[in-house]
C-alpha cells in the first residue's frame, strides 16, 4: 500500500518578479527515494527553499501538500511541524545560538507532547552524534559557527535524524563530504528509508546516488521537470551530462 | 480628585490600556499633584528655592550656586548626538510629591504604592525592597535598611537625609570624582540635584543585596536629577543578584498544574493569596549556577528553583519554643502568629516551613448534582470508557473486586445510576469482578468532559475544581471508595491513602482536600518492572495521596488558606540550561507545585524629557563594587547621566549598564584606576529602536601600575536606530604592565539600522598591553528561516538570535536585561511586520 507524503501540484514561484519555478508536479510516497537532478541554475535549490517556505520566494500558483494537508502558504515552522525537513546546501551560521538550546527547542516544538527529560534528550543527541561522527563538544558550540563544510553537512544529518521528519529533502548533501563521511551519511539515510520516510535528493552530480539508489529520477531544467525516469537516467547523465535531455 | 480613585478600577484601566496599546506599558503616569514645584525655568532663584525647601546647610547651597554658574557658562557639547531638542527653559527642575518621605513601608502613601505596583516593584514584602531606594519624582520616598546592616555601620539613605545626618561624610565625597566643572550636565546636576542615594559600606563589610535603584519620572517635562554616591571603604563588598525556575517546573492554574515553559502572557495562575491572577510577562533566561530542590514533608510536591529565587517561608528559628537535643520544637502558637516572608532558596533549610496555598475561587454549578459527583468519583477510580463495536455505542464500565465491600460499592453505584433514570447493568465477570456498565450518553459525556480518559491522563475539569468544598468532599469520598485504602495506625490515627497513575489527578486531590481543611501529602512510587507468575509487568509511576484525618498527628499547620509545611530535605545541583520566571499581576507571586514563590520584577519607566543623574563611586583599597543599572525611559527622554568610579589599590569596580529606552542616551561610565592593582570591568548593553540614538561606551583611565580594565559593549539597532560605541582607554606613563581589552559587538536588525565605533586610545606607557576587537552582525531572513524550518516560531527564532548575541556576557548581567532586551526587540520587530 502506498501513501503519499509530499505532493507538489503545478507549483510556480518567483523571486523579485522573476519566475524560477514554472509549474512543477511531483509526488513522493512514504518509503520512496526520488532524485531531482538538473544543470546549474535549473531551480533545484529554489524548489527546496520554496518547499520550506523561505520568505524570499513568492508562490504564484499551484499547491504543496504534506500528508494531504495544504501547506502552500504555511509558515516555515508549520511545515516543519507537518513533517518536512530540508538539509540545506549551504547551512548558514547563526552565531551565539548554541546547538544544545536550539535542538531542544526545535524538538519540543515538533513533539510538544513528549516532554522528554533534558538528560534523556541529550543522551539521544549524543548517540546520534556518534553515528554521524561529530564530537560531543559540538553540542555547546553555536550553529555552524566555524564549522567546516563537512561538519555543516553532518550537523544537517544530525538534525534530520533527531527531528524525525516524514519527508526529507537533501540539497547537495554530498558536497563537502569525504568518502568516509559520505558512508556514514548514507547509512543514516538508509535507516530512515527503512522507516518509510520519503526522500527527495537534490543533486547535480550523482556521487550520493552510488550509495543510495533512487527509485525515481526527475530532471529539472529551467524551472520545469522535463524528464521522469529511473536509475538509467542518472547513469546516462553521469556519462553524457544534460545536453541530451530536451526541454 | 485623585484620592477618590478606586484602586481596582485603576488597575483594571491599566490592564485594559495595556491590551490596547503595544507601548503603553511604559507610558502610564499618575496624577499626583506635587505639593511644591519650582515651576518651569532655571535661574538663581530656582536653585535657592530648592536649597531652601530642603533646609540645606550653607556649604551645599553655595555648591549649588557655583555649579549653576558653571552650567550657564559652558556651551552644549558639539560632538555626539543632537541635543538641540532639550528646552532648558521649559523644564521643571524640582517638584516635591504630595507626601513626605517615609521610613517604613506603612508610611508610604497609597498612591505611591499603587504606582510601585504598576511599576512591577513588589510592595508586599519590605525586606525585598530594603535593598533599594525607590526614586519617586525627585524625592527618595522609601528608604529602609535592614537592621543587621545598621548594626554593621552601613549607611543607606537618600542623599538629602545624608546631607542632614552625615554632613562630614557627604562633604568628603560629594562631587569629588565628578566636579561640576567636569562637563555641562555634571554642572546642571550639581545645581539642581534632588533625590538619589547615599551608600556607605564600612571597612570589610559585605552586602549581598542588590544595590539597584528604580527610577521613574512622573509628570511631563520634569527633569530627574538624582545624585548617587557609593562609598565602599577598605575591603568592603557590594554585589547584585537575581533568579528563576527550570522549564519543567509545575505552576498552579487552579484547575491544574502546567509546566512553566508552556504558560503564556495573559494566562491565569493562582497567586499566594489563592486568587487567580494574570501573567503580565514571561521571562526566559539561560542560567548557570546552583539549582535547589526543596523537598517538603509531601515529597511529591518537591520543586526546584535557582539559589536566589524568593520562596514564601517561615524560618524554624522564629517559631521554636525550645531546643531539645539539638532539635527545634515548634510552637504552634508562634507558628500561627508568624508572618511568612519571601526568602532566597539558598537561605532555606530542613525544618523551615514553606507555604502551600489553597485556591479560594469557587463557582458552584447547579447542573452538577450529588449523584453525578458520586458517579464521577467512582469513574476516576474504577471507570473506563470504550467503544462497543457490536452495539456501535460508547460504553462506560466500572470494575470492582469480589469482596463484600466491593460488592456493596458496585450495587451502590448501580442504584445511583438507576435512580438518575439512566440505563445500567451489573454483572459478575468471570466470577471475579463485579462490573457495572452503562450506555448512558449524558453520563458518559459528563465523565469524559469532567474527568478525562485513560488512567494516566485522568484529571478533573476546571468546572469541577471550582466547585464548593463540600461538593468536592463528596466527590473525593466516592473516589476513595474506589481507589482508597484506610490504615489504622498505632495511637488510633486513621491514615487514608489512595494511589493513582495520573500526576495531575494526585495534585488535584491534594488541592480539593486542602479546601476541606486537610493537607494530604503526595509520594511518588517510581515506575518499575516486575514479574508476576512468569509474566513481565510494567508498572507506571504511581502517585500516592495520603492524609490522616486526625490533625493532631500532622506536622503541617493550617491558617486560613495557608498550610505551613515543613521542609524535609534540601538538595542542590549544578545547572546550566534555560530557566523561566513569570511576572504576575497584583500579588507578584505564583504557586510552584502548590507552594508560593515570588515572581520576577523588571523595572519599567515613564515619560519625561531630561534625565541627568550623577553616580559617584569610591572603591577604596581592596574593596569590590558592582553597580548595575537598567534604564527603559520612554522615547521622548534625553538621558545624559554621568557615572564615574575612583578605584584604589587592588579594588575592583564592575559596571553593568543596560540602555534600553530614551530618545537620546549619552553614557560613558568611567573607572579611574588610581592605585596599584586596581581593576574594572564595564559591561554595557544598548538598544536603539526607531528614531533613537544611543551613544554609549566606557572609559578606563590607568593611572597606576598593574591596573587592568575590560570593556564589553553589545549594541542592537532596530529599524533606523543608531548605536555608537564611544570609549576611552588612557594608559598614563608609569602605569607599568597595565592591561586593557575592549570588545564592541553590534547587531543590526534592519537594513536602515546603523552602528558606529569611536574608540579613543591614549597609550603613553610602553609596557602596557592594549587590544580592541569589534564585530558587526546582522539578523537576516536566512538565519530566521533556518531556525524556523526546524520548527521554531518567528518569535522564538528571533529571541534566540538576540539571546545568542548576548550569550558571552549573559552570566554577568542581571536577567532583567536579557528579558527586557529580548522583549523590546520582539515588540519592535512585530511592529515592523517583517525582518530583513
Amino acid at each position: 500500500m502506498t501513501e503519499t507524503v509530499l505532493e507538489i501540484k503545478n507549483l510556480k514561484a518567483e523571486v523579485d518578479g522573476k519566475e524560477i519555478l514554472k509549474g512543477i508536479n511531483l509526488t513522493v510516497n512514504y518509503g520512496e527515494i526520488h532524485a531531482l537532478m538538473g544543470p546549474n541554475g535549473a531551480g533545484k535549490s529554489t524548489l527546496g527553499e520554496v518547499l520550506i517556505g523561505h520568505p524570499n520566494y513568492t508562490v504564484t500558483d499551484g499547491k504543496i501538500l504534506i500528508n494531504g494537508k495544504d501547506i502552500t502558504h504555511a509558515a516555515p515552522e508549520d511545515r516543519a511541524r507537518a513533517g518536512l525537513f530540508l538539509a540545506f546546501q549551504n547551512p548558514i551560521t547563526v552565531s551565539g545560538v548554541k546547538i544544545s538550546t536550539f535542538l531542544r527547542m526545535a524538538y519540543n516544538n515538533l513533539y510538544p507532547d513528549e516532554k522528554m527529560p533534558l538528560k534523556e534528550f541529550f543522551n539521544m543527541v549524543k548517540e546520534v552524534m556518534k553515528d554521524v561522527d561529530m564530537d560531543e563538544s559540538f553540542i555547546t558550540r553555536a550553529i555552524n559557527d566555524g564549522f567546516s563544510g563537512g561538519e555543516r553537512k553532518r550537523f544537517e544529518v544530525l538534525q534530520m535524524v533527531i527531528l524525525r521528519p516524514k519527508i526529507v529533502i537533501l540539497d547537495e548533501i554530498d558536497s563537502g563530504l569525504d568518502v568516509d563521511a559520505l558512508k556514514l551519511v548514507s547509512a543514516e539515510i538508509k535507516k530512515m528509508y527503512n522507516q518509510k520516510v520519503g526522500f527527495l535528493i537534490i543533486t547535480h552530480y550523482q556521487r550520493i546516488l552510488k550509495d543510495i539508489i533512487p527509485e525515481f529520477v526527475h530532471v529539472l531544467k529551467d524551472g520545469k521537470i522535463v524528464m521522469n525516469g529511473d536509475k538509467n537516467v542518472s547513469d546516462r547523465i553521469e556519462d553524457e551530462g544534460y545536453d541530451w535531455i530536451k526541454e | 480628585m485623585v484620592e477618590d480613585y478606586n484602586k481596582d478600577e485603576e488597575i483594571e484601566k491599566l490592564t485594559e490600556s495595556l491590551k490596547h496599546s503595544k507601548k503603553s506599558d511604559f507610558e502610564f503616569h499618575d496624577t499626583i499633584n506635587p505639593v511644591y514645584s519650582t515651576g518651569a525655568g532655571l535661574t538663581r532663584k530656582t536653585v535657592e528655592e530648592i536649597s531652601d525647601i530642603k533646609h540645606e546647610p550653607d556649604w551645599m547651597r553655595r555648591s549649588r550656586l557655583k555649579a549653576l554658574e558653571i552650567f550657564l557658562s559652558k556651551p552644549m557639547p558639539t560632538w555626539g548626538p543632537d541635543l538641540s531638542g532639550i528646552d532648558f527653559d521649559n523644564l521643571t527642575y524640582y517638584s516635591k510629591p504630595g507626601e513626605t518621605k517615609a521610613k517604613n513601608w506603612d508610611e508610604v502613601p497609597d498612591k505611591i504604592k499603587e504606582t510601585f505596583d504598576k511599576l512591577g516593584i513588589p510592595q508586599m514584602e519590605q525586606k525585598y525592597l530594603a535593598g533599594s531606594v525607590a526614586q519617586y519624582d525627585s524625592e527618595g520616598v522609601y528608604g529602609s535598611l535592614r537592621k543587621e546592616w545598621e548594626d554593621k555601620g552601613v549607611i543607606f539613605t537618600d542623599l538629602d537625609t545624608a546631607v542632614q545626618e552625615h554632613p562630614d561624610l557627604v562633604k568628603d565625597y560629594y562631587c569629588r570624582a565628578i566636579p561640576p566643572s567636569d562637563n555641562k550636565f555634571a554642572a546642571l546636576n550639581g545645581a539642581v540635584w534632588s533625590g538619589g542615594s547615599f551608600l556607605y559600606v564600612p571597612k570589610n563589610v559585605t552586602i549581598d543585596m542588590p544595590l539597584q535603584t528604580y527610577f521613574r519620572m512622573n509628570g511631563e517635562q520634569s527633569g530627574q536629577f538624582e545624585h548617587t554616591i557609593v562609598v565602599a571603604d577598605e575591603g568592603a563588598k557590594v554585589h547584585y543578584i537575581e533568579g528563576c525556575l527550570p522549564e519543567d517546573e509545575l505552576v498552579s492554574q487552579g484547575d491544574k498544574f502546567v509546566r512553566i515553559d508552556e504558560l503564556l502572557t495573559d494566562n491565569e495562575v493562582v497567586s499566594n493569596t489563592g486568587n487567580k491572577r494574570k501573567i503580565t510577562r514571561k521571562y526566559v533566561h539561560p542560567y548557570n549556577g546552583f539549582m535547589y530542590k526543596i523537598i517538603p514533608l509531601s515529597p511529591g510536591n518537591a520543586f526546584k528553583a535557582t539559589s536566589e529565587h524568593p520562596v514564601l517561608s517561615i524560618k524554624k528559628e522564629e517559631v521554636t519554643s525550645r531546643i531539645r537535643n539539638g532539635y527545634n520544637e515548634i510552637s504552634t502558637k508562634k507558628l500561627m502568629e508568624a508572618e511568612p516572608q519571601y526568602r532566597r532558596t539558598d537561605e532555606l533549610s530542613v525544618g523551615d516551613f514553606i507555604v502551600y496555598v489553597s485556591p479560594v475561587a469557587t463557582e458552584d454549578d447547579d447542573s452538577i448534582n450529588e449523584s453525578m459527583l458520586k458517579i464521577l468519583g467512582l469513574y476516576m477510580a474504577e471507570g473506563s470508557i470504550s467503544f462497543n463495536k457490536a452495539l456501535n455505542v460508547d460504553q462506560m464500565t466500572f470494575s470492582f473486586g469480589r469482596s463484600e465491600k466491593e460488592k456493596e460499592i458496585a450495587y451502590d453505584l448501580y442504584n445511583i445510576i438507576k435512580e438518575s433514570g439512566e440505563q445500567v447493568n451489573i454483572f459478575m465477570a468471570g466470577k471475579k469482578y463485579y462490573t457495572v456498565s452503562t450506555y448512558s450518553k449524558p453520563l458518559i459525556k459528563f465523565c469524559l468532559e469532567n474527568g478525562g480518559k485513560y488512567a494516566d491522563k485522568k484529571a478533573f475539569s476546571d468546572k469541577i475544581m471550582k466547585l464548593p468544598a463540600e461538593k468536592q468532599k463528596l466527590l473525593i469520598d466516592y473516589y476513595l471508595k474506589g481507589d482508597g485504602n484506610i490504615y489504622l495506625k498505632k495511637g488510633k490515627s486513621k491514615m487514608i491513602r489512595a494511589a493513582t497513575v495520573s500526576r495531575a489527578l494526585a495534585f488535584q486531590l491534594q488541592e480539593m482536600l486542602s479546601r476541606n481543611n486537610i493537607f494530604a501529602s503526595i509520594m511518588i512510587r517510581p515506575a518499575s518492572s516486575d514479574e508476576i507468575s512468569g509474566r513481565a509487568i510494567q508498572r507506571k509511576e504511581q502517585y500516592i495521596v495520603e492524609y490522616t484525618e486526625n490533625i493532631k498527628f500532622s506536622r503541617v499547620r493550617h491558617k486560613n488558606n495557608y498550610y505551613y509545611v515543613p521542609i524535609k530535605k534540601v538538595e542542590r545541583e549544578e545547572y546550566n540550561d534555560i530557566v523561566y520566571n513569570l511576572e504576575v499581576e497584583t500579588d507578584d507571586s505564583y504557586l510552584v507545585k502548590g507552594f508560593a514563590v515570588h515572581n520576577c520584577t523588571a523595572p519599567k519607566y515613564n515619560t519625561s524629557s531630561l534625565h541627568t543623574a550623577i553616580v559617584e563611586i569610591y572603591a577604596r583599597k581592596n574593596s569590590d563594587v558592582k553597580y548595575t543599572s537598567v534604564q527603559n525611559w520612554s522615547d521622548s527622554v534625553y538621558n545624559l547621566p554621568v557615572k564615574r568610579a575612583w578605584v584604589d589599590e587592588n579594588a575592583h569596580m564592575d559596571w553593568v549598564t543596560g540602555e534600553l529606552g530614551s530618545k537620546v542616551t549619552m553614557i560613558y561610565p568611567s573607572s579611574y584606576l588610581r592605585g596599584r592593582g586596581a581593576s574594572t570591568s564595564n559591561l554595557q548593553i544598548t538598544l536603539a529602536t526607531k528614531d533613537t540614538f544611543k551613544d554609549a561606551g566606557g572609559k578606563a583611565l590607568h593611572l597606576a601600575p598593574d591596573t587592568t580594565s575590560r570593556i564589553v559593549s553589545k549594541s542592537i539597532s532596530l529599524d533606523n536606530g543608531l548605536t555608537a560605541y564611544r570609549g576611552l582607554v588612557r594608559m598614563n606613563e608609569g602605569a607599568k604592565r597595565a592591561k586593557s581589552h575592549v570588545q564592541c559587538d553590534a547587531l543590526l536588525i534592519n537594513s536602515d539600522s546603523k552602528n558606529y565605533t569611536y574608540p579613543y586610545d591614549e597609550i603613553y606607557e610602553p609596557t602596557a598591553e592594549f587590544s580592541h576587537e569589534a564585530t558587526v552582525g546582522k539578523i537576516g531572513t536566512d538565519e530566521l528561516t533556518y531556525l524556523r524550518s526546524r520548527g521554531l516560531s518567528e518569535d522564538e527564532a528571533s529571541s534566540m538570535i538576540v539571546l545568542g548575541f548576548m550569550d558571552d556576557i549573559m552570566k554577568e548581567i542581571p536577567m532583567e536585561f536579557a528579558v527586557e532586551m529580548n522583549r523590546l526587540v520582539k515588540l519592535e520587530m512585530s511592529k515592523m511586520g517583517a525582518v530583513g
